[in-house]
């Protein structure tokens, strides 16, 4: 029996739950305060520079500005620049079918080559930690430097590979890997292999090894061959984290710029005219900033869309993986 | 595994390794010939080297200075997004707060954003800053995808370390903020290390920001390559110098942080 | 159908031996259970089996025929892993089916065969569901279903119930001792639980450090332990082990004697009549009295912990210290008090000291 002047049970815990709501309240302002101060300079800085940018783009869009036309200081003209991006410049259009045609070769061979050799380097884990550094050195190469010892190896009358192309039998005398419109997409695409296939192989092989064994082990026992235990435990297992590196490469391959820029140019004339390359010359050479403007945003828009899907892969890819580590 | 099997996966990884340097090392032979020897019909493999290209073009020819603007940037964007993003991967590390993942995501698309894209506008905004060709405006422009390299990488390393630590040291008598500088800072340090290693690598790498935002007192031994290589006559011997000693040093970077490289390519997806 | 190892010795690259020349074999239809401390082998002898691991030399012989090299899949055996190894990407029901897939049987028969297997393990529910939505109970059961599947010659558990609570190992434990008994197929079973392997095996196999120690029933084994640390490693609290000396048809330990003239045919016939030797006693084989007798030792009571129905003491007394487990305690039982105990001269096992053999 409790005594009548006691405070009531009930009411004494909700005093409690009351005074520990207010501490956690306390806390979690100061908490909020803190997590603000820590997040504010980062945003600060990526609105200032980038959102900024990005909306000035988008008004630019709706102007005439050019540095090239006189009287063209930023008038509006409404949807004029969509109307002739849609409708009127072939350029663009032949740079997308271009851009198109680069990402979908030079990704899908650098997808099942850096696999392939993934697999290779898998099977001997021990030798694949001294050798994956030097695979890496194509990727690693600031991007630039890529095209230009590619331009050195492919010079048309000295260059290395050149020679060895042609003592093979494989190129004629007379064609040159750059200067000819019909190879120099196909040279571009090469180079991009050399230069991301490791890419491929080194998140491919870390996959790999990441993988559980059980897994394998249990396909074995089951009675599967080496084909089947490929198809049915290995690729189901890594697709979380192939899709990943697919659209990883996929966007950094719609962005090329830097070593199509050093090699060709876009040339020879517009055989290998990427869509950053037309962005860069409608804004750079012609200085049409208000057209460029709306150029720019279409890549801006793709390469965002692009970065959504890549978002859900990226989490698949982790809890997948996360999942894969803690069941070792 | 049969003998011979295991045999022809040596072949053929040696021959993977061959294509893969093979074209570097052609360029590293190149920084040493000779212009007779650069230029041969037939490509040379046995020559007897010369160290004149280095000197030519980097004392002679002024290029030193665009090395100094590279190592500034790099560290200087490395400096700015490591300050800036460090504490900002700790909060979506550790803090809840609404739009969270959201917010995130928007830290991957500005990684993502095409350089092509963005730096019109920002080329007109650094004029108006009356930041034209200057180090600081690259090392602005680099830090949009470093600052978000550093969120994406760190927030992994800090939810590597158990939150239990920050409450341990809370209890201690640290405050939050205390607790992250004094106990889990130090802890990731090996983390922020291989961060700022990756940093260093991209904003070093970096040609486009670089080329339209400083294209000539400040411009960087990347934007300073393409200068050198003319339609006619271009000096191989001496460009391959410049390309040298554009990449070895990120050569040497990269072997360093090798055991985190994947997981700063792959946002943190793949531990590696 | 017999399984064999002949003088099988595993050492991984890093230098640490796994199995030293192990020999054993035993005949079909048995439920094997290979027994012993983590490290000692147990699980790389099953995998060597298996063909998941090719011993550093000896051989592997199933009906006399030297298996060895052979890959797994043409070993006739399945395997049930420790972690389960269900395929993560793949239902309940394609995890089951998986082993009859690979070997092309009819869709017929395969769906058959995977639904009589499920309701033999009550999984019939659950066969749409994916392994990330199954408990650790069902997933190990999946995983025995799968093994069961195609009807294997032998079927290898590598440790299946240890990632199971309390509880639901004793149950599992109980419903394989059933399919055993209903499949009559060869089940190798390896654990170092030993109440799993005195409840499972029809023979336990004990390894220590790489190599076999003692093979037999669980009688056997209990009650006639082949070393010091059989008798050390096997009972729950262990044998007591007193290493002390034989003086006079007596062991002796401090202040503990233990008479062994009383029964000299059976005891010391196989003893030497002098020197150090390790005595073992099981704690339930211990005899307490409440006063003082023939052959009767006073030891004080340190511990009484009573988990019902068994009530375990430790006595102590100068030099020696003991576990007895009894379900009748003597009245007014405290610490502190004094109780005399006798040792059954057929409950004694005696081993060398140095070796550890068995002595009688």
């Amino acid at each position: 029996m409790s005594s009548p002047r006691a405070p009531h049970p009930r009411s004494c815990l909700v005093g409690l739950a009351g005074l520990s709501g207010l501490a956690r309240l306390g806390s979690s302002l100061a908490e909020r305060g803190l997590g603000a101060a820590f997040l504010f300079p980062a945003v600060f800085l990526l609105l200032l520079l980038l959102v900024g940018p990005f909306l000035y783009t988008l008004y630019l869009g709706f102007t005439d500005l050019s540095y090239s036309t006189p009287g063209q200081d930023g008038n509006f003209i409404g949807l004029a620049n969509y109307r002739r991006l849609l409708f009127e410049d072939g350029v663009f259009w032949h740079s997308v079918a271009t851009t198109l045609r680069f990402v979908a070769a030079a990704v899908s061979v650098e997808m099942v080559l850096g696999f392939a050799i993934a697999m290779l380097l898998a099977a001997q884990v021990q030798r694949s930690r001294l050798i994956m550094p030097l695979v890496l050195v194509p990727m690693m190469l600031a991007p630039v430097a890529v095209g230009l010892l590619w331009k050195l190896v492919l010079q048309g009358d000295f260059g290395m590979v050149t020679y060895s192309l042609r003592a093979l039998g494989l190129l004629g005398a007379e064609t040159s890997p750059l200067g000819d419109p019909a190879l120099a997409l196909t040279t571009m695409v090469l180079v991009d292999i050399w230069q991301w296939t490791p890419f491929v192989v080194l998140v491919t092989l870390a996959g790999l090894l990441g993988l559980p064994r059980a897994p394998f082990e249990a396909a074995m026992m089951d009675g599967a061959s080496r084909r089947r235990i490929f198809f049915d435990v290995t690729l189901p297992l890594m697709r979380p984290i192939l899709a990943m590196v697919l659209l990883l490469r996929t966007i950094d391959a719609f962005k090329e710029f830097d070593k199509v820029f050093l090699m060709t140019g876009g040339g020879p004339g517009t055989s290998t005219e990427l869509l950053s390359i037309y962005v860069y010359r409608v804004n750079f050479r012609n200085w049409d900033l208000g057209y460029g403007a709306v150029c720019a945003f279409m890549i801006y828009l793709v390469v965002l869309l692009l970065c959504k899907v890549f978002y859900g892969a990226l989490s698949r890819a982790a809890t997948s993986h996360g999942r894969a580590g803690a069941a070792r | 595994m049969s003998r011979g099997w295991r045999g022809a996966a040596k072949a053929l990884v040696l021959a993977i390794i061959v294509v893969a340097l093979l074209p570097y090392v052609w360029l590293m032979l190149t920084s040493v010939k000779t212009r007779v020897d650069a230029l041969a019909d037939t490509p040379r493999w046995l020559f007897s080297p010369t160290s004149e290209h280095y000197p030519e073009v980097f004392f002679r020819k002024d290029y030193a200075p665009l090395v100094w603007n590279s190592v500034l940037v790099a560290v200087g964007s490395t400096v700015l997004s490591l300050a800036l993003g460090v504490p900002a991967a700790y909060a979506f590390a550790r803090l809840s707060f609404r739009g969270k993942e959201d917010l995130f995501f928007f830290f991957l698309t500005t990684r993502m954003a095409p350089a092509i894209s963005i730096v019109v506008p920002m080329f007109l905004l650094f004029n108006f800053l009356g930041l034209a060709d200057t180090r600081s405006a690259v090392i602005l422009a680099h830090s949009t995808f470093n600052l978000s390299l550093v969120v994406w990488m760190m927030r992994g390393f800090f939810e590597d370390i158990p939150p239990e630590v920050d409450e341990a040291a809370m209890l201690d008598g640290h405050t939050r903020a205390g607790a992250f500088a004094r106990v889990v800072l130090p802890l990731a340090a090996p983390g922020v290390a291989a961060t700022a290693v990756l940093c260093f690598i991209l904003s070093w790498n970096e040609f486009l920001y670089a080329f339209i935002l400083a294209a000539f007192e400040s411009r960087t031994v990347t934007v300073g390559i393409p200068g050198l290589v003319t339609p006619h006559g271009t000096l191989w011997g001496q460009v391959a110098a410049v390309a040298v000693v554009a990449t070895v040093p990120i050569l040497i970077f990269t072997a360093l942080v090798q055991r985190h490289l994947v997981r700063g390519l792959t946002f943190g997806a793949v531990k590696g | 159908m017999t399984v064999a190892f002949r003088n099988v010795t595993k050492t991984f690259a890093d230098g640490t031996t796994a199995l030293d020349s192990l020999d054993l074999s035993f005949a079909s239809g048995e439920l094997v259970v290979i027994l012993g401390p983590s490290g000692c082998g147990k699980s790389t002898a099953c995998r060597i089996l298996a063909g998941l691991e090719t011993p550093s030399s000896g051989t592997v012989e199933v009906d006399g025929k030297d298996v060895t090299n052979l890959p797994p899949r043409e070993r006739g055996m399945s395997m049930v892993f420790q972690s389960y190894a269900l395929y993560p990407h793949k239902t309940v029901f394609e995890n089951i089916a998986y082993p009859l897939r690979v070997r092309g049987t009819p869709k017929a028969e395969l769906v058959r065969a995977v639904h009589e297997v499920a309701a033999m393990l009550q999984l019939e529910r659950l066969l749409e569901r994916r392994p990330r939505q199954l408990s650790g109970g069902e997933a190990q059961r999946v995983a025995v279903a799968r093994a069961l599947v195609w009807k294997p010659q032998i079927c290898l558990m590598d440790e299946p119930l240890s990632n199971l609570d309390a509880l639901l190992r004793l149950k599992t434990r109980i419903e394989l001792k059933r399919l055993h008994a209903e499949l009559g197929q060869t089940f190798v079973f390896v654990t170092h639980d030993q109440e799993e392997a005195m409840s499972l095996g029809t023979r336990i196999a004990v390894l220590n450090r790489g190599a076999l120690v003692q093979f037999g029933t669980p009688q056997e084994i209990y009650h006639q332990p082949a070393t010091r640390f059989v008798a050390e490693f096997i009972g729950k609290p262990a044998s007591n082990t007193l290493e002390g000396e034989l003086v006079e048809g007596s062991f002796r330990c401090g202040a503990l004697v233990v008479p062994l003239r009383a029964d000299a045919a059976t005891v010391s016939a196989t003893l030497p009549a002098s020197g150090r030797v390790v005595l073992a006693i099981r704690p339930e084989a211990v005899r307490l009295h409440e006063v003082a007798g023939p052959g009767t030792v006073a030891m004080t009571v340190e511990v009484v912990d009573a988990v019902p129905p068994d009530t375990i003491l430790s006595l102590v007394c100068a030099g020696a210290s003991i576990l007895v487990r009894t379900q009748a305690p003597p009245a007014n039982l405290v610490v502190g008090a004094t109780v005399h105990v006798s040792f059954p001269l057929s409950a004694l096992s005696f081993f060398e000291l140095e070796s550890g053999a068995r002595l009688r």
